[in-house]
């Protein structure tokens, strides 16, 4: 054999060794790459899910809370209204009992009779204090029984939706496991779904069993109404019992109150 | 000269004495008024028989005045008349007493309008203090109206108010509309 030969021979059995060192790494690497494959659907997004499920848990309460706060300002600013409607009105009230006392001072033919007269009117005038300090103490009671149940109600929904958010985070946590075991995501997928579901069912069920809040007020209301009926009752006596004594003072036929009372309640 | 002096003083006297006749015969009307007492107040009581009288006493009067003036005609054309007409005041000094006696007649007369007046009075009197009761009542009753009206509007207002308290208060349920969702 001649060198060249030798030399010939040489290189080919090292291209040869090269060759099968190089296919045998890359052979290596794609087995090992087809024993680990990529994970695939839920899986593949457990991630992501999680990520956005925190999103969109967060969203739902600023939603929540900024609703509760614009009834709440709403409710507190209908409250005030009322509340300075029924100062004016009363103010409104005294305005024409000093126009109609007037009426009666006119009358009054002597010193004792002009005495009765300022005693009827400081009567009534305190007759109707009292029932409006009795009819706002009532309205007082009845709104802070409305925050009470309010905050209540409030506090009970927070935690059925806490509850609910519990169970999505625990979905999450188990489907995580699972994958983590190897479990294809064709099986976990649909057992997350499920339990998704099912705690959006409870929330539902939960909200939907809460009592109505006119019934929860219903005691309340009728105490309120008791309360208010008291105030007029008292006011209707008190008149009656101003009246009495003016119309001995007077000289004439006192009138009735309560029949009047009942007249315009009619 | 005697005789014209005689004749200017005759002259004289009889003109004083036809002017004193004139001027005496120029007052009779004035004594007129003091018959218009006895008609005004007959006149001024509305009755018919008063008005009846008082005709009557018109009548009088006027008949009086004329037979007067148809003296006072005749003492103007006669004036040696004046013992006839202080004859006719002789009888017409009689008249005032007859009409004194009628004015204490229709002074009795008018005892029972004085006291009707009184009744009316009274009655006025009755009328205006049950008119003032009345007034009273109506103001008192109107006092008492308007409060119990005010009162009941203002509880009509409260369930209004209660109404729109608790919807507002179930509102808050609605903010939780698809939380589950």
């Amino acid at each position: 054999m001649t060198s060249l030969n030798r030399e010939v021979i040489r290189l080919s059995v090292t291209f040869v060794a090269v060759s099968f060192l190089v296919w045998f790494t890359v052979a290596t690497t794609g087995l090992l790459r087809a024993e680990t494959p990529e994970p695939k659907g839920i899986c593949a997004k457990l991630s992501s899910m999680t990520s956005n499920t925190e999103l969109s848990m967060q969203n739902r309460l600023n939603k929540i809370e900024g609703k509760r706060t614009e009834l709440d300002k709403k409710r507190m600013d209908r409250q005030a209204s009322k509340m300075i409607e029924r100062a004016e009105k009363k103010l409104v009230g005294e305005a024409k009992l000093a126009a109609k006392a007037e009426a009666l001072y006119a009358v009054a033919a002597t010193d004792v009779q002009t005495a009765a007269v300022a005693t009827f009117v400081t009567q009534v005038e305190a007759a109707v204090d009292a029932r409006v300090t009795a009819v706002n103490t009532a309205i007082a009671l009845w709104h802070n029984e409305g925050d009470r149940v309010r905050n209540e109600r409030i506090a009970l929904s927070d935690s059925l939706i806490a509850t609910q958010t519990s169970a999505v985070w625990s979905a999450h946590a188990e489907s995580e496991v699972s994958c983590k075991e190897g479990i294809v995501s064709k099986i976990v997928g649909p057992v997350h779904k499920s339990a998704i579901a099912a705690s959006k069912d409870q929330l539902n069920a939960d909200l939907a069993a809460l009592p109505p809040m006119d019934v929860l007020m219903a005691p309340y209301r009728v105490n309120l109404k008791a309360a208010t009926d008291d105030a007029h009752k008292n006011f209707t006596d008190a008149l009656q019992t101003a009246t009495d004594t003016l119309a001995i003072a007077l000289g004439v036929e006192a009138s009735d109150a309560a029949s009047m009372a009942t007249a315009t309640d009619s | 000269m005697r005789k014209l002096s005689t004749s200017y003083v005759a002259a004289f006297a009889a003109t004083i004495i036809t002017l004193f006749i004139v001027g005496a015969c120029s007052q009779q009307p004035s004594r007129a008024p003091t018959i218009e007492p006895v008609v005004t107040p007959t006149s001024a009581l509305g009755d018919e028989e008063d008005e009846l009288s008082s005709k009557q006493v018109v009548e009088q009067a006027s008949l009086k005045n004329s037979t007067q003036e148809d003296n006072q005609t005749t003492d103007t054309t006669d004036p040696t008349a004046t013992a006839t007409q202080e004859d006719n005041q002789t009888t017409e000094t009689t008249d005032p007493t007859a009409t004194a006696t009628q004015e204490d007649d229709q002074t009795t007369e008018t005892t029972d309008p004085t006291a009707t007046a009184t009744q009316e009075d009274d009655q006025t009197t009755e009328t205006t203090a049950t008119a003032t009761q009345l007034n009273i009542e109506t103001i008192i009753d109107g006092i008492l109206a308007e409060l119990l009206d005010d009162a009941t509007k203002s509880l009509r207002d409260l369930e209004e108010e209660v109404e729109a308290d608790i919807a507002l208060l179930a509102d808050d349920d609605q903010a939780l509309t698809g939380v589950g969702e």
